[in-house]
């Protein structure tokens, strides 16, 4: 590798010699031997670290602009909806995982009002005496082991507007999804289909939890039909898809998340 | 300039991911394409990018840059980890490689922060062959070997120039930022 070159003039103080090794270090052109020295003037001068970063934002900086003066190129539509899928899958499915303080905060406040419409629901059912007998035609009770996540939007349009939630049960392996808002599918053009992401799974490949269809724009309440074992589901999603559903979503239109409280 | 985005995916912001892409999309876009073989290698480019800044986002500060910028910084730092791992570098993309940089009020509206208008500034005062130097360096995304020989320069001097431009800028930038600083102080008092 080569050295700068040097004019006449160019006898420059160690201050000097420092920020041009860092406009270096940014650049990604130091030498081994620059790379040294620049490692011995930091270690004299531990504050000149900022000035790195400043030279870093300048290499930003300058990118940026150099660029956008010739027009910047336009992502493809298509690649807009992937990357853009799969970067929601992928944050609530962290989020999920490290049950990170925002993620708390919002499903505190959905479950508040879940939470709310369901007591005034349970209230509605006992008055007009459908409770016991709904309880005794299933045969069942509730299950005590219900998971609930509650839905938060994806990046496709259709799951904008929605709220409800997600309960499943794995001493039951069953479960329903409640939807308030979620627009009406053509069933011949489309079909909405829910994934399981369970931790005995690759994320790569949820547990196919069913398709179904919306066909009025109020509250649903769909059965999940799940076709695989969940043992410890973390995320729940829904895609739309083409009719029938398929057996590995692209992920290019998901609609909505709901990430499973750690 | 609208609010910054970044903010929001730091407080995992479920909207603030569309919103990222329809701002940023296109400088990513630009960015991936620069540095990748085909189009379906940016794809995964701009998704290793995406990943990033998000862990990335809570690092912003918008009192000493604009937000394009920290992104670029950002995916530039992205693609030259990816791509060093790598037997064999990708050719650069085909670019204008028109000598005159454009002046700012050539570049669309949205894309007019304080640091592009201050950056151009900057760079059309430059001297020709150090101008030249730092754009095919960091627009076109040539080495510093690739510019010595398309301009047949010595590779110490194309360091030279690119180390030097690049100081010029920063302390450009610098003021805008210490500028920006002061503003915000007395906007706080």
């Amino acid at each position: 590798m080569s050295t700068p070159r040097r004019e006449p003039e160019d006898v420059i103080g160690p201050e000097d010699r420092l920020m041009e090794l860092l406009a270096g270090r940014a650049l990604g052109d130091l030498t081994a031997g620059e790379a040294s020295e620049l490692e011995r003037l930091l270690a004299a001068t531990p504050a000149a670290s900022a000035d790195l970063d400043d030279f870093e934002r300048a290499v930003g900086a300058t990118t940026h602009a150099l660029l956008a003066a010739r027009g910047l190129q336009p992502m493809p539509a298509d690649v807009k909806a992937r990357v853009g899928a799969r970067l929601q899958a992928h944050v609530a499915s962290e989020a999920a995982r490290a049950g990170s303080p925002a993620r708390r905060i919002e499903r505190g406040s959905s479950r508040s009002q879940v939470g709310w419409w369901l007591a005034a629901a349970a209230l509605v059912l006992a008055v007009v005496g459908w409770w016991p007998r709904l309880v005794a035609q299933r045969g069942d009770v509730e299950p005590a082991d219900w998971i609930v996540a509650q839905w938060s939007p994806g990046p496709d349009p259709l799951g904008a507007s929605v709220s409800g939630e997600v309960r499943w049960s794995n001493a039951t392996q069953s479960g329903r999804m409640t939807f308030t808002g979620l627009a009406p599918n053509d069933p011949k053009q489309a079909q909405y289909q829910l994934w399981v992401f369970d931790k005995a799974q690759s994320e790569a490949t949820p547990v196919d939890g069913g398709v179904f269809d919306v066909d009025s724009s109020g509250s649903v309440t769909i059965p999940i039909d799940a076709k695989l074992k969940v043992d410890s589901p973390y995320l729940f999603a829904i895609t739309v898809e083409k009719p029938g559903g398929v057996v590995v979503s692209s992920r290019e239109r998901l609609a909505l998340v709901a990430p499973v409280k750690a | 300039m609208p609010d910054p985005v970044l903010p929001r995916i730091a407080r995992s912001d479920p909207r603030a991911t569309q919103d990222l892409l329809d701002r940023y999309g296109s400088l990513l876009w630009s960015i991936a394409r620069r540095f990748a073989t085909d189009p379906a290698d940016a794809e995964d480019a701009v998704q290793d990018i995406l990943l990033d800044l998000w862990t990335k986002a809570d690092r912003f500060d918008p009192s000493v840059g604009a937000e394009a910028s920290f992104i670029t910084m950002v995916a530039r730092r992205k693609l030259i980890d990816r791509y060093r791992r790598r037997a064999a570098r990708p050719q650069p993309q085909a670019l204008d490689e028109a000598l005159d940089v454009p002046a700012p009020e050539a570049v669309a509206t949205a894309d007019r922060t304080e640091d592009v208008t201050r950056v151009l500034d900057v760079m059309r005062e430059l001297p020709g062959e150090r101008r030249r130097v730092l754009d095919l360096a960091l627009r076109v995304g040539l080495t510093h070997d690739e510019i010595a020989s398309k301009l047949g320069l010595a590779l110490g001097t194309v360091k030279s120039h690119a180390r030097r431009g690049l100081m010029q800028i920063r302390e450009a930038l610098a003021r805008v930022a210490t500028a920006g600083a002061t503003v915000a102080r007395k906007g706080d008092a």
